[in-house]
């Protein structure tokens, strides 16, 4: 066993883990934070995205052991990162409902916090950059045309255009 | 008909939208109990073997190991067949594909049940795997299934015999003949199979988990476990997508789980990782076909002759119905007046095919119309012209000489398609575009498609539906079909909301839960709209029958006079003076009105002659016609495409951002079929590609950049507000206009799909030359 | 793997090189070097592999940094894919490398997978070091004895192979810096266009003669198509010190199919790798030209 601080979104937290257990597993199963998916458990699927020191990262490839000092933010965390009003949601999460961008929803966790964590570096990115920045984040149901879609009119109610 | 105005897009909001988008949405492996245990199966290592003896005594012995079954403990029927009887849930005896059960484990945590499975020793006698599916149907061919009675290896087969075949090949000016193949597709939904059963102390079973299916898993635990249906509650979670592959393959995997649960009388969960969950689930029935078909000058069809071999796998499963599907569709939605199909389903030793989203037609959408340009191609006409020459008309017999219901829509799919798609304009003959390096193409592809079950499975083409009206307005609606992202639990309440006349906000949707209502049959063929729909109409009446007089009598007036609608009544001549549904309802439960109502509704019955294929097949059909435009790379053999432009006869669009998702979906998932997703196996029959890094799907990076669905709107016959089958038509004609396309761009046949790079690329290459004018 | 799972093996996090050997001497063969992880967890979750102490040497400084010192980059063999294509030095003096990493999985793997992982773990389709070799860059290997530096065209031997000895860590990269007139391409063929793995790939890498179309010192080197990352010495000789014309770009290319020697696999057929290796160099040097 291995005692690990961190920090889950904006939360400092201390956890026993093993050291073959991975972040996604400690967030799910140590943390109870349920919203990242395992869709492949090898990095490829990207249903597991969180922001590590403000970086999309697969949580099943990190070793949770080496989050020691780190912040992780989850989905559970991504509408406190936009100053809205209390209880409300992060505008790429508005944006994903109003443009029917969600089908089963596995895909959407990892998805959004690729998003949002897309917007943070390049408010408004060009077509080619928005489907690099998604490339890791496999959706099987909508043809990402919706997901595209959303991204957009989150930039622009973000940047203030909406 | 009318196209949607696009300015409802943003009314509709999915109500399962926001817990998706905020992580909280809940599915099976979420699911924790305590004193919770994980299940592992004992996966046979070869395709085909026998199985000499299992022992599990160091397993068992093994600490935090609760339970090793094998088929001996199973208390209930060893079975789990849907169709046919010939699938186990543990096997006894013969083991028929890579990965079959041989025994379970339930242990404390998912790495020691998956040790312990490893530490169960079977000895097996193993055979020579029979992977070949027209060598299997050879006479004399080692059996798969040698306790049937049957002595050959065929599944299923159908036939369709229409007009006189010589007359037909004496008719015709020209007569085009290939050897197709299609792939095998795995589902890849994002989210692993999993559940977890967790016995109650009334002695029932609960069953939650990811599914598309609830009734067929309460049957399969039923079977296995001994116990009656109604000791089996089975509740669908959130499901992270289907396809298909959440049909029928959950009842195997929650059987099993279901069988250690009763076992250790404890909670027992099942997840299947990655990799597990390609290797052991059903995948899309790869076929090998033959296709002949003789036309006369002007493009007129004179005679099909069309031979289906469809790989069954392991166990029968579904093929039966899958390949009756293939035989319906083997023609197209086309005139063709003499015609021969044969269609086999047969036995090999890989893992079962099973449903996959289009269920048998995208295979025989791809050999029909594969043909149609050819056909057009020999004659030297536009396929789009060829494919509206032979059209089915309102009166015109269908292949199985029947005329379909209310097909007005077909032609006008194709003749919109045209129009949209510049396709006057930008069609070429095929090889006759921009020369060089990059090669345009364009494709076609349009199809019927069947609506829910049709003839086979008319037996279980019944669903219900269950509304409550509470005291305070607000309703509540029950059915028996599952949200898969589809997007069901976004129409029906708006189904709910126009027949009862309220608004959307006063419907909530029930979780999906056997004990809400008899068995309503699966949530697949496109179906949960219709029925549940016509079921919920049906509800909504009686409640209405009991309600409107009452309205009437509380607004004084006449009860023919009474409007309900957006949540107010008032009588028509006095439409200011109006009473809310709430206070309807209210009023209602003081008077001791009955304020719950079960909806039921049969699909009306279809026929199919098994000798002749004469029969009205499904009770009705959709109707689309996609084209897309591509971009062949004939140096690297990689192919983009460009555009797709999909028309639809939906009946009637009530959700249209529901359906734009469901074609570009459709489109993204056809797209993969065509080009990207091949499944590879070892010689033995071992699936190679079990990830996502070998297994290829498209990522965002491949999504077609332009996808402009079209919705024509010919109400339907039997649909609730005439609605059609949308989720499958989707699918079923994208792979044919990729492929019709790509054979338009390069002027060379594509015979196979996936059509991968590489094979684009060396077939290219060895039609042109060494270096395949990398030389330019 | 989950939270209630049994010990597998132990795990270290070091934050010098000094903690680094001493693990590695205290646990023999079964210690494990993690950098990124994005190579190691993956063998860890498929039970390919079973360490007995993971040594995680992500924190360790030397480790860090991308710095010019006169003619060289000196890049931190624990440097990600993200800091690459975030740094200014790189983009100035070793574009290349740029022109790769963005071609590495998706933007997950980039911002965790690292140059030094890509290289140890001595894949024949490591994206990462066909730009090493093409630059002629060093690898700086540091063990309690002492440094060396071999060229990273030396270091891999074999699939997962290579001259790394026990109880050695890669600490660091030395890439020639660009001269004015160097130009070159990486290319990759891939199933799809980002979060894939090569099935081919082709650097070129040489010095054009000013006002020409003749090209010196070029070094090639291509992934997955051989049992390590190999320079193409045969297509070196046949493009270097000639004018480059378009007609015969097809015919020279062709010398790769000398130097490579491809396999079957899941990912392709050997035919098909070797038509693209001569495709990937011609069109690669037809944009450069
Ligand atoms: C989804 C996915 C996609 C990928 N796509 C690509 C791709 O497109 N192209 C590509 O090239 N690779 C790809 N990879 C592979 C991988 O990401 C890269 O090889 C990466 O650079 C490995 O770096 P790492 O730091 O994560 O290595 P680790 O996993 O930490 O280590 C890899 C190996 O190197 C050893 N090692 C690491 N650092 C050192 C050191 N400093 N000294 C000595 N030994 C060391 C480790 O012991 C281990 O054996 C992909 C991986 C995944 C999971
Ligand atoms: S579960 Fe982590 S990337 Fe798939
Ligand atoms: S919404 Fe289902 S995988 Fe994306």
């Amino acid at each position: 066993m291995i005692l690990v601080s961190f920090e889950v979104n904006g939360t400092a937290v201390r956890v026993e883990v093993e050291p073959q257990d991975t972040l996604l597993d400690v967030l799910r199963q140590s943390l109870g934070l349920l919203g990242s998916k395992e869709g492949c458990a090898e990095g490829e699927c990207g249903a597991c995205t969180v922001l590590l020191d403000g970086l999309p990262v697969t949580a099943c490839l990190v070793l949770a052991a080496k989050v020691e000092g780190c912040s992780v933010t989850t989905i559970e965390g991504v509408a406190s990162m936009w100053k809205g009003e209390e209880g409300a949601l992060h505008p790429v999460q508005e944006a994903f409902i109003d443009v029917g961008a969600v089908q089963c929803g596995y895909c959407i966790p990892g998805m959004i916090v690729s998003a949002v964590s897309l917007l943070e570096r390049d408010p408004s990115p060009d077509e080619k950059t928005l489907r690099q920045a998604l490339a890791g984040n496999f959706c099987r149901c909508t043809g990402y045309n919706k997901i595209f879609e959303a991204v957009r009119r989150a930039a622009n109610r973000m940047g203030g255009d909406l | 008909m009318s196209a949607n105005p696009p300015a409802q897009r943003d009314i509709v909001r999915r109500p399962d939208a926001r817990a998706k988008v905020t992580g909280k949405a809940v599915y099976a492996a979420d699911l924790i109990r305590s004193s919770m245990l994980f299940a592992s199966i004992v996966e046979s290592p070869h395709p085909f073997a026998r199985v000499r003896h299992v022992d599990a005594a160091d397993a068992r012995a093994m600490d935090g190991v609760e339970a090793v079954l094998t088929a001996a403990d199973i208390p209930g029927r060893n079975q789990i067949g849907v169709i046919q009887k010939d699938q186990p849930a543990i096997v006894s005896d013969w083991v028929r594909h890579p990965g079959d059960c041989v025994a379970l484990v339930a242990a404390d945590s998912p790495d020691l049940a998956h040790r312990a499975a490893q530490a169960v020793r079977v000895d097996y006698e193993v055979l020579e795997p029979q992977l070949d599916t027209l060598k299997n149907l050879e006479r004399n061919h080692p059996l798969i299934h040698p306790e049937r009675d049957q002595r050959d290896n065929l599944c299923s087969r159908h036939k369709i015999r229409r007009g006189d075949m010589e007359a037909g090949w004496r008719e015709a000016d020209v007569v085009v003949e290939a050897d197709l193949e299609t792939g095998a597709q795995e589902h890849m939904y994002l989210e692993p199979m999993a559940c977890l059963v967790t016995p109650e102390p009334d002695g029932r079973l609960r069953v939650e988990g990811s599914m598309q299916c609830p009734y067929y898993v309460q049957a399969a635990v039923a079977s296995v476990t001994g116990l009656p249906f109604s000791k089996v509650r089975v509740i669908q979670g959130t499901t992270g997508g289907g396809f298909g592959g959440k049909e029928d393959t959950p009842s195997e995997f929650f059987s099993r789980c279901a069988l250690l649960a009763q076992a250790v009388d404890r909670p027992v969960k099942l997840f299947l990782d990655r990799e597990q969950d390609v290797r052991l689930t059903s995948k899309r029935h790869p076929t090998r076909m033959h296709y002949r078909v003789g036309a006369k000058q002007d493009g007129t069809l004179t005679a099909i002759e069309a031979r289906i071999v469809g790989d069954a796998g392991a166990y029968a499963t579904l093929t039966p119905v899958v390949m009756y599907r293939s035989t319906v569709h083997a023609c197209g939605p086309y005139r063709v007046p003499n015609a021969c199909v044969d269609t086999f389903g047969v036995y090999t030793n890989r893992v079962p095919s099973g449903a996959f989203r289009g269920f048998g037609a995208p295979q025989a959408c791809f050999g029909i119309e594969t043909m149609m340009d050819r056909v057009a191609t020999a004659l030297q006409l536009d396929p789009c012209e060829v494919r509206l020459r032979n059209a089915l008309r309102p009166g015109d017999e269908a292949v199985t000489s029947h005329a379909l219901p209310s097909c007005d829509g077909l032609e006008d799919t194709i003749r919109v398609a045209r129009e949209r798609s510049g396709w006057s304009q930008n069609w070429h003959p095929p090889g006759a575009g921009s020369t060089g390096r990059y090669r345009d193409g364009m494709g076609m592809a349009t199809i019927h498609y069947g609506n829910s079950l049709g003839s086979p499975g008319w037996y279980l083409d019944a669903s219900g539906a269950h509304l409550q009206v509470n005291r305070d307005g607000s309703v509540a609606l029950a059915i028996g079909h599952t949200e898969l992202g589809q997007g069901v639990l976004t129409v029906l309440p708006l189904i709910v909301a126009q027949a009862l006349g309220v608004t959307r906000e006063h419907v909530t949707m029930r979780p999906v839960d056997t004990d809400n209502l008899p068995d309503c049959g699966p949530t697949v063929a496109s179906r949960a709209t219709i029925m549940s729909g016509n079921a919920i109409l049906d509800a909504a009446g009686q409640l209405l029958d009991r309600l409107r007089p009452l309205g009437a009598k509380l607004l004084d007036g006449e009860e023919d006079e009474l409007q309900i609608e957006e949540g107010k009544l008032y009588i028509r001549s006095d439409p200011e003076n109006f009473m809310t549904w709430e206070e309807l309802a209210e009023e209602a439960f003081l008077a001791n009105v009955h304020l719950a109502a079960v909806g039921w509704w049969v699909a009306p019955p279809s026929t199919f002659d098994s000798e002749t294929g004469v029969g009205t097949c499904y009770f009705q059909y959709a109707y689309a016609t996609h084209v897309a435009r591509v971009q062949v790379d004939t140096w690297t053999g990689k192919v983009r495409v460009e555009k797709f432009t999909c028309v639809h006869d939906v009946g009637r669009a009530i959700y249209p951002a529901g359906i734009e998702g469901q074609v570009e979906g459709g489109v993204s998932q056809g797209v993969g079929y065509a080009l990207l997703e091949d499944l590879r196996e070892n010689p033995s029959g071992h699936i190679l590609t079990h990830n996502f890094s070998t297994y290829i799907l498209p990522s965002a990076m491949e999504a077609v950049p332009d996808v402009e669905t079209v919705c024509l709107e010919y109400p339907a016959p039997h649909g609730p507000l005439g609605v059609r089958s949308v989720g499958e038509p989707a699918i079923i004609p994208v792979a044919s206009a990729v492929a019709c396309a790509i054979a338009n761009a390069i002027g060379l046949p594509v015979d196979r799909i996936p059509c991968t790079a590489e094979r684009l690329r060396l077939a290219w290459r060895s039609a042109a030359g060494e270096g395949g004018e990398i030389e330019a | 793997m989950t939270a209630q799972t049994p010990t597998r093996f132990g795990y270290l996090r070091c934050s010098s090189l000094e903690d680094v050997f001493k693990a590695v001497a205290d646990h023999g063969e079964r210690a494990r070097i993690v950098a990124g992880g994005t190579d190691l967890v993956v063998g860890l979750q498929g039970r390919r592999l079973d360490p007995c102490m993971l040594v995680d040497l992500v924190r360790v400084p030397e480790l860090h940094g991308i710095e010019k010192a006169d003619d060289c980059l000196r890049i931190g063999a624990a440097t990600t894919y993200s800091q690459l294509l975030e740094s200014d030095l790189v983009s100035a003096h070793a574009p290349l490398l740029q022109q790769a990493a963005v071609e590495v999985g998706s933007v997950q793997i980039r911002n965790l997978g690292t140059l030094g992982g890509n290289l140890a773990n001595a894949s024949p389709a490591a994206d990462g070091v066909p730009p090493l070799v093409a630059l002629g860059a060093e690898v700086e290997l540091v063990s309690r004895n002492g440094t060396r530096r071999v060229l990273c065209e030396n270091f891999a031997t074999g699939p997962g192979q290579s001259v790394l000895e026990a109880g050695e860590i890669v600490v660091a990269f030395l890439v020639p810096v660009c001269h004015e007139h160097d130009e070159g391409f990486f290319s990759k063929l891939g199933p799809r266009d980002q979060q894939a793995i090569s099935i081919v790939s082709v650097t070129f890498s040489g010095r054009r003669v000013a006002g020409t179309r003749r090209y010196e010192s070029v070094r090639i080197a291509c992934g997955s198509v051989a049992p390590t990352v190999v320079r193409a010495f045969r297509a070196e000789e046949a493009l270097s010190g000639i004018e480059l014309e378009p007609e015969t770009l097809f015919r020279s290319s062709r010398a790769i199919l000398a130097d490579i020697s491809p396999i079957d696999d899941v990912r392709g057929s050997a035919e098909y790798r070797r038509d693209q290796a001569v495709g990937l160099l011609r069109s690669g040097l037809e944009a450069l030209l």
